[in-house]
């Protein structure tokens, strides 16, 4: 019978074998379709019209200046070891991959730029809150706001220190890139007029190798493979020969041990308060842990850290005390949240979201870091600016958190929620106090020094940082208090880098 | 020839491996039963649906932030055969998802609207046996308003879908039947609010599964199996249902939502009774229970429905 059933089946399938093939056929291109391909950015290699020469001049930030780590003088274009080298770069150009003409490409467009992007994309990786009551573990970095304003500021300052250092250099040996020196060897990169004695490329490839395994030892094997590449994408491309690598490594591995040295005496490795003294602060109604379960705050000696600017002038901008809780203003400012939450557009959730760079992100400085990228791209900068642009920018965004942290665990004024349970957010409450708005902070301090170097571009950057902060009052975790005061204290900050900016000797 | 009846075998493995389970949410939307021309019926049907465990990959664990996640949800759902071997099905369901802990926002809405063709492509009487049906139906499914997709409470993922599938039944006599479907759920991608990073991946290997404001949401095969028994005044069956997503994430801080590879096995029963008296109304019930999945709630559903019968539009 079983078998009837089945032969009467199959009878049927065969008459109809054309509508089945057609009908399966159908779904087979259904699922045939490829997704597209979501890689990139891509860019074109850059070729800046200006090169800032006078770079090697330019004010150092940690070394004392562009000639205190010293770099041997090159061998003469005769030299036989130099032929060599020559000879090198033209064997490797006769058997070009694929793969290698791409990494050309990646890599020249904006040395500086690509390791911003992936400190951006590791601090993303890392930027993990680890389990409640856990035992921290070095090698696992919590890539916080803190934490990330400091990884970022520490790349870009060894990233400029090693630059000014090697333009210095530069204009001192002045070799002639490979490619004049041998016709044989073809130039697939635009041509920067820039001497290629020590690279630029072997400098900030290995001052972010440094700095960045530093930080994220397990990355090690990553970071290396990238380091690695990077250079020999220099030679691939017929800019450096293997002694311009060299001198250049050398270079940004010695900036990079400074810079490192001054990274374990910033007192950030107290900044978790093991002690638990936050709990000491006795204030009014003090800010509790929204988690379940409980779980301490962020860095609550996170304000106690070594600034890079002038510690005076960045505590003059320190915002003053908040409203009491309870107060007018407090109870005023308290309602509009509650009132936003409940009546909360699409539009508002989006801008929350769009500027929200919680947890498995870059976080706001990195957001910053990515503006920035935008605006440094647009006018073609030198590596050298590109360093300088970085740095002012992430040293006064890690001043931020500093000044961001100390208001915090000052006044331990509560999130909105825990005042108002029925105040539902569009974003995750971050585990530390409310006032001031870290976003106001690092956005006030960001659109102020980015400002400065893209006047064009201030109003817009204003409005992105007025974005940027009300877009916690969408969220429903910021009151208007906190993002008053942070974009106050953060665009002081921001006026202190200007006078350093406007003091470093680059021409404007 | 040959290469025909190469195709023919497969098409027949295809058939019998793929077993063709529906989303719960399109559990109505193409069964193995044809309307019949003129004949039109209309649904209206409320679902309740919760979870306090879900899979992180494939990982069973909870999160006390967010609690039990309950999806309240009303669906309007129609249906009309066209001819008698072609029916029309549409469906559009308001959703409403709450977190019972934590703070995140409650997000309700209409999801996507669907539309479904579904073409009766050949029936054979077997004697005193039953008969034999082979459907194919194709359908689109797209939000009706920018929904949230890319929360912890969510209503859906947002995307377009494209959903072609095969269906055959056997159904005797005396009302008993079973049904096997599969199908394959191409969905477009979504755009995000944020600048998602993807993560950095050693060796440049493969492409991000989303980039930018930009996010794939993984395709998926489909399968199920379905038993039952129809005749007369009820119905009622048991189905089993695998959905197997294709190439996408694990559930993870940062990673956009969307993007998660969705995948799961559920089962569930339903039935259905006409009213006393007024046969043209029915009422349904029904449930179901997620057995596994990767990047999914472990999550129960019980439903009911109002069914009405409009007279057929054929006849004056």
């Amino acid at each position: 019978m079983r078998t009837l059933y089945f032969r009467q089946y199959l009878a049927c399938l065969r008459s109809n074998y054309l509508m089945l093939l057609s009908c399966s056929l159908g779904i087979l291109l259904l699922s045939g379709c490829e997704k597209s391909d979501l890689s990139g950015p891509d860019y074109t290699a850059a070729a800046p019209s200006e090169q800032d020469l006078s770079g090697g001049t330019w004010k150092t930030i940690l070394i004392k200046s562009g000639n205190e780590v010293t770099v041997p003088s090159p061998l003469a274009p005769t030299d036989p070891t130099y032929q060599q080298e020559l000879s090198e770069v033209k064997s490797l150009q006769a058997q070009l991959s694929k793969t290698n003409r791409s990494a050309i490409t990646y890599w020249a467009s904006g040395a500086t730029l690509r390791w911003n992007e992936i400190a951006r994309q590791l601090v993303a990786k890392y930027n993990v809150a680890p389990v409640v009551g856990a035992a921290p573990d070095p090698s696992v970095p919590f890539a916080n706001p803190v934490l990330a304003a400091r990884i970022y500021a520490l790349l870009s300052v060894a990233q400029y220190d090693a630059l000014v250092s090697a333009w210095h250099y530069k204009l001192q040996f002045g070799r002639p890139a490979p490619s004049r020196t041998d016709p044989g060897i073809k130039l697939l990169i635009p041509a920067s007029g820039l001497s290629s004695y020590p690279s630029e490329d072997a400098v900030i490839a290995a001052t972010s190798l440094e700095i960045l395994k530093f930080i994220f030892p397990k990355e090690t094997d990553y970071l290396t493979q990238q380091a690695t590449q990077h250079q020999e994408s220099r030679l691939w491309a017929g800019a450096n020969v293997r002694s311009d690598l060299a001198a250049g490594e050398s270079l940004g591995k010695n900036v990079a041990k400074k810079v490192l040295e001054y990274a374990r005496e910033d007192r950030m490795n107290l900044a978790r308060d093991a002690n638990n003294t936050w709990q000491q602060v006795v204030v009014p109604v003090k800010w509790q842990s929204l988690e379940i379960p409980v779980r301490g705050p962020m860095l609550p000696l996170g304000g106690k850290v070594k600034t890079w600017f002038d510690s005076t002038a960045l505590a003059a901008g320190l915002p003053g005390p908040p409203p009491v809780v309870g107060s007018a203003r407090f109870n005023q400012d308290l309602i509009e949240v509650r009132k936003i939450a409940d009546t909360r557009t699409r539009e508002q959730w989006r801008i929350s979201d769009f500027w929200a760079d919680g947890a498995g992100t870059p976080t706001p400085p990195g957001h910053w870091n990515q503006i920035a990228e935008g605006l440094i791209r647009e006018k073609g900068y030198s590596e050298i600016r590109t360093a300088r642009t970085l740095a002012l920018l992430n040293r006064a965004l890690m001043d931020a958190a500093i000044c961001c942290w100390l208001t915090k665990y000052t006044y331990y004024v509560p999130r909105p929620s825990q005042m108002d349970p029925e105040i539902k957010t569009a974003t995750g409450i971050p585990n530390f106090p409310s006032y001031t708005s870290g976003h106001a902070t690092f956005s006030g301090a960001a659109a102020t020094i980015l400002g400065y170097m893209f006047p064009e571009n201030s109003t817009d950057l204003n409005r992105q940082a007025a974005e940027a902060a009300i877009s916690r009052m969408y969220g429903g975790i910021h009151y208007r208090f906190d993002n008053e005061a942070g974009l106050a204290c953060g665009q002081n900050i921001g006026k202190v880098a200007i006078l350093w900016g406007k003091g470093d000797g680059s021409p404007k | 020839m040959v290469k025909i009846f190469t195709h023919f075998r497969l098409i027949c493995l295809l058939l019998f491996l793929c077993i063709g389970p529906k989303n719960a949410d399109a559990q109505s939307i193409a069964d193995g039963f044809m309307k019949g021309k003129g004949n039109s019926s209309a649904a209206l049907s409320y679902s309740y649906e919760s979870y306090d465990t879900y899979f992180v990959g494939g990982n069973s664990t909870q999160n006390a932030n967010l609690g039990t996640i309950a999806t309240r949800s009303l669906s309007f759902y129609g249906v009309t055969g066209l001819t008698d071997k072609l029916d029309i099905v549409v469906s559009l369901p308001y959703i409403k998802a709450a977190a019972s802990e934590g703070f995140w926002q409650d997000q309700k809405g209409f999801q996507d609207v669907a539309l479904y063709l579904k073409y009766n492509a050949f029936e054979k009487e077997m004697g005193n046996l039953g008969a034999l049906s082979v459907m194919v139906a194709g359908g689109i499914s797209t939000p009706l308003g920018p929904y949230i997709a890319d929360a912890p409470v969510a209503i859906g993922h947002h995307s377009t879908n494209f959903d072609g599938r095969v269906i055959s039944q056997f159904k005797t006599n005396s009302g008993f039947f079973v049904s096997v479907q599969a199908g394959y759920i191409r969905r477009s991608d979504v755009k995000l609010d944020r600048d998602a990073v993807p993560l950095p991946e050693p060796g440049g290997a493969g492409t991000p599964y989303y980039n930018g404001f930009k996010s794939h949401v993984p395709n998926s095969f489909d399968y199920s199996i379905k038993a039952g028994f129809a005749a007369g005044v009820v119905y009622a069956d048991a189905w089993l249902q695998e959905q197997k997503a294709g190439d996408g994430t694990d559930i993870g801080p940062g990673i956009p939502f969307p993007s998660n590879a969705v995948s799961y096995t559920r089962t569930g029963f339903s039935f259905f009774v006409p009213v006393p008296f007024y046969r043209a109304v029915g009422l349904g019930a029904g449930t179901s229970f997620t057995l596994n999945g990767k990047n999914v709630g472990k999550a129960t559903r019980y439903s009911g429905s109002l069914n009405y019968n409009l007279p057929n539009w054929k006849k004056k």
